[in-house]
């Protein structure tokens, strides 16, 4: 095998995967968009009618673009437990790459899913907030980090799906765990230490906290986005090497 | 590359202390009954798997390490190992696109060699099992590959996709090795294949094609009898019938083609006129997760002037067994396709 060979045998497999999450998993990313676009339609504008000299609007719509940074993550994660779990590596594993590059590509693939989502309510949130460079650059590069760590962190966990129907119970525990042990409705600092800590550990925590600072202040925290990276690389590399383990004895 | 394909010492699953070695070309059959092992020795081969224990080796280098050697490797399942929505052109497709160039075989000829031209836009769900069989085969001629592994090569297919698969597996021995796992004597003799008889996860040995076609009458254990029948509702449960012979007859598969079913019914399944249509088709043959009234075996209620489409594999024990079993079967239902051969 030569390096055309290489580039051809990858493209092919990273072209399948987004097929599998674009088309034949589309409805997982639908679902969270539809979700989230009929919260859009009424509330922040019932808000910025009622309390727009408290900026109202605001403070909720910023909530929602993080809500939809989480259950971006969430759906990245679950895309990527139904496509490893339900047999369907056998099929990648006769592809003539390192088991790494394969489970990999997977990893970076699912964690688009993530990416779309976010980047969805962030549209539906801009009549409310208005553009600004580094609020698009925080929600795309938070909700696709933020996914990755929770990627990981599933896998190392190893839960094995068996039926979509465990799957969907997976997701709504997922889903509520990473809601609510994040900085959502207050920011990290107000937390005790030991407390704050912790909190931190959970993928999509700095995300949140590096969102809501540029949503709302309109700059990028790089500490911030260092300390995202630090957090949610760990998870994806502990999971990664898990993912492999587990695949290696199966 | 090609040194042949050696496992030492395996252990997987069912496999103890399985050890073997081949030639760099020909063809060998793993030959054994169900849960002998032969699938987990073909994945394994694949690098699909990795053993527990010992090694295994194709052309020297491990193919679940060695990815190059696993590119140089076409491996055929039991049925094509994907998700049933997956469309066949595009299941094709990406096997051919992974393939390495120097590797690369003709899409066109895969698909007309097997007769899929007319189900390339189709979901895999919606074919037949041996159009799905056809389908995994098909693989073989997209990767022109040194090393060829089939899993039960011959399974649901009929007579013309047996002769053009036996055909296929002659040619590319020629240049490669073909290890294929099948529980069927005479396709030893059709392809006058070395054998390695495997049971219980163990080798019990390996035999030239002259030396086993000398024994395999010892090696036969039974009679395998594959048929597709239209069988007469009025006739009952088929599996009350063949539950008559008692031990003599292992009933090792009794499935309606539920998609020829609803056909002669006048459902064309995802393809109805007016406005209306049906994509998908869900049958839960596990009887215990149905409610009550809404059990498979229901169909066989079905008015008497439909028939129902199924398909039998049945191990019968000796010869006489075998006549008297064809025999009701005919009486029951129009067989369509028939296959009576020997195994171990």
């Amino acid at each position: 095998m030569d390096v055309r060979d290489y580039l051809r045998i990858s493209s092919a497999l990273l072209v399948y995967e987004f097929r599998g999450l674009f088309r034949r998993r589309s409805e997982l990313l639908l679902s969270p968009m539809l979700s989230w676009a009929i919260a859009m339609v009424i509330t922040p504008l019932g808000l910025a009618l009622y309390g727009s000299s408290i900026g109202l609007e605001k403070v909720v719509v910023t909530g929602m673009i993080i809500g939809g940074t989480i259950s971006g993550a969430t759906v990245a994660a679950i895309y990527f437990l139904a496509e490893t779990s339900l047999e369907a590596l056998d099929r990648v594993l006769q592809v003539p790459l390192p088991l790494w590059v394969v489970l990999l590509y997977r990893f970076l693939v699912s964690a688009t899913g993530g990416l779309v989502v976010s980047a969805f309510v962030w549209l539906l949130a801009l009549p409310y907030l208005g553009f600004s460079p580094a609020s698009l650059f925080s929600v795309l590069l938070a909700s696709y980090v933020a996914s990755l760590g929770i990627i990981g962190v599933v896998s190392l966990a190893g839960y094995k799906v068996k039926n979509l129907q465990k799957l969907s119970i997976a997701a709504s525990l997922a889903s509520a765990t990473l809601t609510y042990l994040s900085p959502l409705y207050f920011p990290l600092d107000v937390l005790p230490v030991h407390i704050k800590v912790a909190v931190m550990l959970n993928p999509p925590s700095l995300a949140v906290e590096l969102v809501r600072k540029a949503v709302i202040s309109a700059t990028l925290s790089t500490s911030l986005v260092a300390s995202m990276l630090a957090v949610n690389l760990t998870w994806f590399s502990a999971g990664l090497l898990a993912l492999m383990r587990r695949v290696d004895s199966r | 590359m090609n040194e042949g394909v050696a496992l030492k010492d395996v252990y997987k699953y069912v496999l103890r202390s399985i050890t073997f070695e081949t030639e760099g070309k020909g063809v060998y059959v793993l030959l054994g009954p169900n849960g002998s092992g032969k699938t987990t020795v073909l994945r394994l081969t694949a690098g699909i798997l990795k053993p527990e224990r010992g090694r295994v080796l194709v052309g020297g280098r491990d193919p679940y390490r060695d990815h190059e050697v696993k590119g140089a490797i076409a491996y055929v399942a039991d049925t094509p190992l994907t998700d049933a929505f997956e469309k066949c052109a595009s299941y094709l497709s990406f096997y051919l696109q992974t393939t390495p160039r120097s590797l690369r075989g003709d899409f066109q000829e895969a698909v007309s060699y097997f007769g899929l031209e007319s189900v390339l836009k189709e979901p895999i769900l919606k074919l037949s099992a041996g159009q799905r069989k056809r389908l995994e085969l098909s693989k073989l001629l997209l990767r022109k590959a040194p090393y060829v592994l089939i899993d039960e090569p011959t399974a649901n297919l009929d007579s013309d996709g047996r002769r053009r698969t036996v055909d296929l597996v002659r040619r590319l021995s020629k240049g490669s090795l073909t290890l294929l796992a099948t529980h069927e004597i005479d396709l030893v003799n059709e392809l006058e294949a070395d054998v390695v008889v495997l049971r219980n996860g163990t080798v019990e040995g390996v035999y030239s094609y002259e030396r086993f076609a000398g024994m395999s009458d010892k090696l036969q254990r039974g009679y395998l009898v594959a048929a597709k029948l239209s069988w007469k509702p009025q006739a009952g449960d088929p599996r009350r019938l063949l539950g008559q012979y008692g031990s003599e007859v292992e009933v090792r598969k009794v499935e309606v083609d539920y998609a020829a079913l609803l056909r002669s019914l006048g459902i064309d399944v995802g393809s109805l006129e007016g406005g209306s249509s049906i994509s998908v088709v869900w049958v839960d043959t596990d009887a215990s997760q149905l409610p009550i009234g809404a059990r498979v075996g229901a169909v066989f209620n079905a008015p008497p002037d439909v028939t129902i489409p199924i398909s039998v594999e049945l191990v019968v024990s000796d010869r006489a067994t075998v006549l008297k079993l064809v025999e009701d079967l005919m009486s029951k239902g129009e067989v369509e396709d028939l296959r009576v051969s020997r195994v171990v």
